[in-house]
């Protein structure tokens, strides 16, 4: 081979058909996805908690996840934004950490819930509240707040894990999901353990007025100073008119006003069980030693009954509705198709729809509006939005181009959308969607904390972390006319929500 | 007798407790022990360098079937001239986009996304990459396209006109986000407004960017000799080598090296400045001044002290955030940087309400970090923290690699990291504060404001003198068209009677085509050219311009959705900013705007009275289908129109453009200007109408684009 290969550089192309041979042949044994599923353990405790292992000694490393059940979708009516903030409540500590003192500080926090409510009950009175009360009331708010600061360790939860080498401390809450996960040095698996048991053991509802107000300016940065932001709010509001896929999940500014620690309390006591976690360690740890680290940490967290999931089903639409936002703001359209959660038997055959409609720069979408006619800049579908657990939105969206409005990709897009609706794919179109998710999933198991946090998912899904494996067959068993199937009874015209922002003069 | 049976019993009885078997309990989180950490080696790659200079550096991973590339190239925006900034950036896309000697762009989309994998492309400031990523079995695909992409790209202008579009839309939606804004205007506060480090590109620079300027900047800087690639994952070192030797090898060695990036002068002195978005209810905040460069003695201590300042358990976190209620998002770090240098910055964002009192509370602890020396417990957090998070550096291959080749292209030792390491193990809470002296000048900070200034509760002037700073984007649209349904009833109305002063609606319906001669007299700084024009339009939306020049003959067509251009015998697509112009063009044409008059596709605002070449007028705002603007005045005596303003492409990039009609002659029953004055910036236009054809005959075929194009 080496011998030729170097003849063949004075005439390119035996160097080319040399070159072919160099790389070409794949391995004897192709590789196998059970092997992976070889190095995952999964095993429950007694109060219900579910634990999986990943063991991956690559390097001395460890990624910790955990999945709660959980998420904005579940928030009370007229408290949007529990979830949420709960999770950032979760960082707060417990009677051991994050304060000095544990028994003043809850007497101390009694005070500021005492206050509060009266200031709760007095401004809820609203044209009849007594306003001279009300600031009355909100200044020994304010007096017991400062009172119970005293008691407390400022962010003690995140400086014990950062000072141990904790890196990616954070978490996510999404409308089904809460997720809170960060990575260790391998040797110290046992500090996840410890504090993460302890955190929902027995957390410290500490500082949570303020902590509302650092959750009001989020949902500041993200939403109300966001165009992006305004218009998946407005967008989801008014796709939805039942489930609670549109209410906002950072929260109302009046609820967030409200928010009462009490509720929060009552919140993780009916949704943080261990029946309802799910966590996942991954990395270079031995099963034996998670075993003993679960039953000795999370196996004092008590029972408590697994919560069911939300009844509400949102009904079919009667005819499109439309939303534009009016910003000073460059224009953004997106349009959302009801479709089934992703336990559903089609939702192979909808990401597969989402795949050739709108993912990369030979879909669809993205052809026709980027390249073709030049009305925008990035234009796209994606198979689920904002969730998936339940009934959701098959999406479509553009950018449009300077001078184009999203009126004018607006009816691109469903010009395309019609053309793919009536033509049947080809087996090429079939087979390259496969080749897709077959790279996509592989790359995914190149991350240690990216593979935490699929098992715990398709854990919480499915009862069963194996489905992550399954869905390169499911994709696989998926036929052209599934697909058509599929697009024709969800991306219709009564289905169809349409939002856009619409450039006006700054106010 | 008794009570030694009742010990023994109990020391028995105890003893079975203890052997029981291990009795687990919760340990308090400051008892936990810690077993040692288990040792791994860092990944070390295998390192070649060609003969041409190209170092390759390859290290097989056989975990997973994937293989990966990463060029990392040795070039980037500050070699752009700065009458065209944007050009490294769209060099560095279009590379990939528009196309190689073997195949166009879309043919290589097609191929690299029909099997799962991607090669892309990009081109930064001082750094520029190239990665690939594929299944085993796609290997060699991936490194052919790569190799082409980066020896042989073409450039196809279609894709040059697709990333300057992106481009246009990125400076039109750059105000749209208060933290781009913000992000933006700090960093010219820091490098300088004209700085490579801190420029960006505007309409007219993108403008300004032509194929040639591409092919130019690939030749002259994106060469073996300052290119590194790195491969990992799983293949055969042998084979891998093999290969990209023939990709890579004959590859000649460029003939210069590029200049090195130019060095910063920065002159310590404080400041405040402001930008104004009022759609927004939270300030956008930066504080900072210039950061280090790389290889300086202080980095270790350094790190420390950033992490004492930042992260969940930091002092800005632990006091604007969780004392204060102040931000969700709060961070501050003094940066190095290898190429040019870093930025010293305390970032947050707060409502508008607690601006100044946010800003207030950043500056104390940066003043705090130079006075008050880490407790033992924020040492243990930020010196201790680290170290234990060390092992993280090297978890990823992808990471090690990035970091060798950054090290080699810059001359820091291999092991650089190591050795920070071994000086943060020394740094000692008196060193924090030191390097904080050092390094923090809070006498000369500078402060950038992106925010809703009238909502502030407190002035931002009670910090000091503020320099307002206007991010109006130059050369962007007019002001967004708004008209209240009596200005909208007005403005029909005398569209309707200015139709009807120029010959009446029925007439103009019954014109379908109009083919009119002129002579043009184009006055540019340059001199004066005499031009013939003979326009041809098809209503509504088609047009066929032929334009005599001292040169030859220029034909400009449009068809409603395809224009095309033929000059001295070459044909070429109207670039897409031209269309939109044509476009718009067409929609301001007198015939269709009145022919259209009593059922329009756009709207026409009455805006009162006005003054226009010194003649009392009617002002008329217009918003047309495509979402064009204009204004039009009418002469208030006889309601024809005597002017039309707006913006468009002129010899200087975007611009305002006026034209004024003079003089009014018949054509058949109609009344059409017939002089002409138009001014832009670089160029006027005096154009007199010499003939005009209602009837004028003319084939189908002039309007089909040609098969060439």
């Amino acid at each position: 081979m080496i011998h030729k290969f170097k003849v063949g550089l004075a005439t390119g192309s035996l160097a080319a058909a040399c070159i072919l041979t160099l790389l070409a042949a794949p391995k004897a044994n192709a590789f196998d996805i059970t092997s992976i599923e070889q190095r995952v353990t999964e095993f429950a405790l007694p109060n219900g908690l579910r634990v999986i292992v990943l063991e991956d000694h690559t390097a001395p490393v460890v990624s910790c996840v955990t999945w709660a059940d959980v998420g904005d979708a579940d928030d009370p009516k007229g408290a949007t934004g529990l979830a949420h903030v709960f999770e950032h409540m979760a960082f707060k500590g417990t009677s051991e950490i994050g304060t000095n003192n544990a028994k003043s500080e809850a007497k101390a926090l009694e005070a500021v819930d005492a206050a509060f409510g009266k200031w709760r009950t007095e401004t809820l009175k609203a044209h009849l509240a007594d306003t001279a009360l009300i600031r009355a009331y909100r200044e020994e708010m304010l007096k017991a707040q400062e009172a119970a600061g005293a008691f407390v360790v400022t962010n003690e939860f995140g400086k014990i894990v950062e000072e141990n080498g904790g890196v990616g401390l954070n978490a996510g809450t999404g409308y089904d999901q809460t997720v809170y996960f960060f990575s260790l040095p391998s040797n110290r698996v046992e500090l996840w353990f410890a504090l993460e048991s302890s955190r929902f053991h027995d957390p410290v509802i500490r500082e949570f007025y303020k902590e509302v107000d650092v959750v009001k300016e989020e949902r500041r940065m993200r939403i109300e100073s966001s165009p992006f932001g305004k218009l998946m709010e407005e967008f989801l509001g008014v796709a939805f008119k039942a489930h609670p896929y549109g209410v906002s999940g950072v929260g109302h500014m009046s609820d967030l006003n409200m928010l009462t620690r009490e509720e929060a309390i009552k919140f993780f006591k009916t949704y943080y069980g261990p029946s309802n976690l799910v966590i996942c360690i991954a990395g270079d740890v031995q099963v034996e030693q998670i075993k003993k680290l679960s039953e000795t940490y999370f196996g004092r967290l008590k029972s408590a009954p697994k919560p069911q999931r939300l009844s509400t089903v949102e009904p079919p639409q009667l005819g499109e509705r439309r939303v534009e936002v009016e910003d000073a703001s460059q224009p953004i359209l997106m349009i959302g198709y009801h479709r089934p959660a992703e336990t559903h038997a089609d939702n192979a055959a909808l990401s597969a729809m989402a795949d050739i409609l709108g993912q990369g720069r030979t879909s669809r979408i993205y052809k026709r509006l980027v390249k073709q006619d030049k009305i925008a800049v990035q234009a796209g579908a994606f198979p689920s939005f904002p969730a998936s657990k339940y009934p959701n939105l098959f999406m479509a969206y553009a950018i449009p181009s300077p001078g184009v409005t999203a009126a004018d990709c607006e009816k691109v897009i469903l010009e395309e959308i019609e053309k793919f609706k009536n033509e049947l794919l080809t087996a090429d179109e079939l087979s390259q969607i496969k080749a897709r998710k077959k790279a996509e999933l592989v790359n995914q198991l190149n991350s240690l904390q990216g593979m935490a946090i699929q098992l715990v998912g398709y854990e919480t899904a499915y009862g069963d972390w194996r489905h992550l494996f399954k869905e390169l067959d499911l994709i696989n068993a998926v036929t052209a006319e599934d697909i058509q199937r599929v697009a024709k009874e969800v991306l219709t015209g009564t289905n169809r929500t349409v939002g856009s922002v619409r450039t006006t003069e700054a106010s | 007798m008794k009570t030694l049976a009742i010990r023994l019993t109990a020391l028995v009885a105890l003893c079975a407790l203890a052997l029981a078997g291990p009795v687990w309990a919760q340990k308090k989180v400051k008892d936990i022990a810690y077993p040692p950490l288990n040792q791994m080696s860092p990944p070390q790659p295998e390192k070649v360098t060609l003969e041409n200079g190209m170092t390759l550096y390859l290290l097989e991973d056989h975990t997973l079937p994937l293989v990966n590339f990463q060029a990392l190239l040795n070039c980037g925006a500050y070699l752009e001239p700065p009458t065209k900034v944007g050009l490294a950036e769209i060099t560095g896309s279009v590379m990939r986009t528009g196309g190689t000697v073997r195949a166009t762009g879309d043919q290589i989309d097609e191929q690299l996304e029909s099997i799962g994998a991607s090669v892309e492309t990009e081109i930064g400031l001082t750094t520029g990459s190239a990665s690939a990523n594929a299944l085993t079995e796609h290997a060699e695909t991936i490194l052919s396209i790569l190799a082409d992409v980066l020896r042989n790209p073409v450039f196809e202008e279609d894709k040059l006109d697709l990333a300057k579009t992106e481009q246009k839309a990125g400076i039109a939606r750059r105000n749209d986000d208060p933290f781009d804004v913000n992000n933006r205007e700090f960093r010219k506060l820091i490098y300088g407004n004209e700085s490579p480090y801190a420029r960006h590109a505007e309409y007219a620079t993108i403008d300004a960017i032509t194929r040639e300027d591409m092919v130019k900047f690939h030749r002259d800087f994106v060469q073996p000799q300052s290119i590194q690639l790195a491969v990992w994952g799983d293949f055969s070192s042998a084979d891998m080598k093999a290969a990209l030797q023939a990709r890579f090898a004959d590859w000649p060695r460029g003939e210069q090296p590029a200049p090195a990036p130019p060095e910063v002068t920065y002159d310590f002195k404080p400041s405040l400045n402001y930008a104004e978005k009022t759609d927004i209810n939270q300030s956008n905040i930066f504080i900072g001044h210039i950061g280090g460069k790389m290889g300086d003695p202080d980095y270790p201590a350094t790190i420390v002290m950033n992490a004492v300042l930042s992260g969940f358990g930091g002092r800005l976190f632990g006091e604007v955030r969780t004392k204060l209620g102040l931000a969700y998002a709060v961070s501050g770090s003094y940066t190095f940087g290898f190429d040019q240098p870093g930025v010293f910055y305390v970032f947050t964002s707060t409502k508008s309400e607690t601006t100044v009192d946010a800003i207030e509370a950043c500056k104390k602890q940066i003043a705090r970090m130079k006075t008050e020396p880490p407790t033992a417990d924020e040492m243990k957090r930020a010196k201790d923290g680290w170290l234990n998070a060390f092992v993280f550096n090297f978890d990823t291959k992808g990471e090690v690699l990035g970091r060798l080749m950054t090290y080699d292209r810059k001359g820091f030792p291999a092991d650089y990291l190591q050795q920070i390491k071994a000086g943060v193990e020394k740094v000692t809470p008196q060193d924090v504060v030191a390097v904080a002296q050092r390094k923090l000048n809070d006498g000369a900070l500078q402060i950038m404001v992106t925010g809703n200034g009238p909502e502030f509760g407190k002035p931002l002037s009670d910090l000091g003198e503020v320099n307002v700073i206007d991010i109006t984007i130059p050369g962007a649209a007019a002001a967004a068209f708004t008209a209240t349904p009596e200005e909208l009833a007005r403005g029909k109305e005398l569209v309707l009677k200015s139709a009807e002063a120029c010959g009446g609606v029925a007439q103009f319906k019954k014109t379908e085509a109009m083919q009119r001669v002129a002579k043009v007299t184009l006055t540019m700084p340059q001199g004066a050219m005499e031009l013939g024009l003979t326009s041809l339009n098809v209503f509504p939306a088609s047009s066929r311009q032929v334009i005599k020049t001292p040169m030859g003959e220029q034909i400009m067509v449009f068809n409603g959705t395809e224009g095309w251009m033929e000059m001295m015998g070459q044909t070429k697509l109207m670039p897409s900013d031209e269309k939109t112009d044509m476009v718009k063009d067409l929609e301001r044409n007198l015939v269709r705007l009145f022919q259209t008059a009593e059922a329009p596709d756009y709207q026409a605002a009455a805006k009162g009275q006005d003054t226009f070449n010194g003649k009392p007028v009617e002002k008329l705002m217009f918003q047309t289908a495509s979402g064009g603007q204009f204004t039009m005045f009418l002469d208030a005596k006889t309601f024809r129109p005597a002017g039309v303003h707006f913006t468009g492409n002129t010899p200087a990039g975007p611009g305002e453009i006026t034209e004024t009609i003079f003089e009014y002659a018949a054509a058949g029953k109609l009344w059409l200007p017939s002089r002409v004055h138009r001014e832009e910036a670089g160029m006027t236009m005096d154009i007199v109408y010499t003939s005009t054809d209602l009837k004028p005959k003319y084939s189908e075929v002039e309007f089909q684009k040609p098969d060439s194009l």
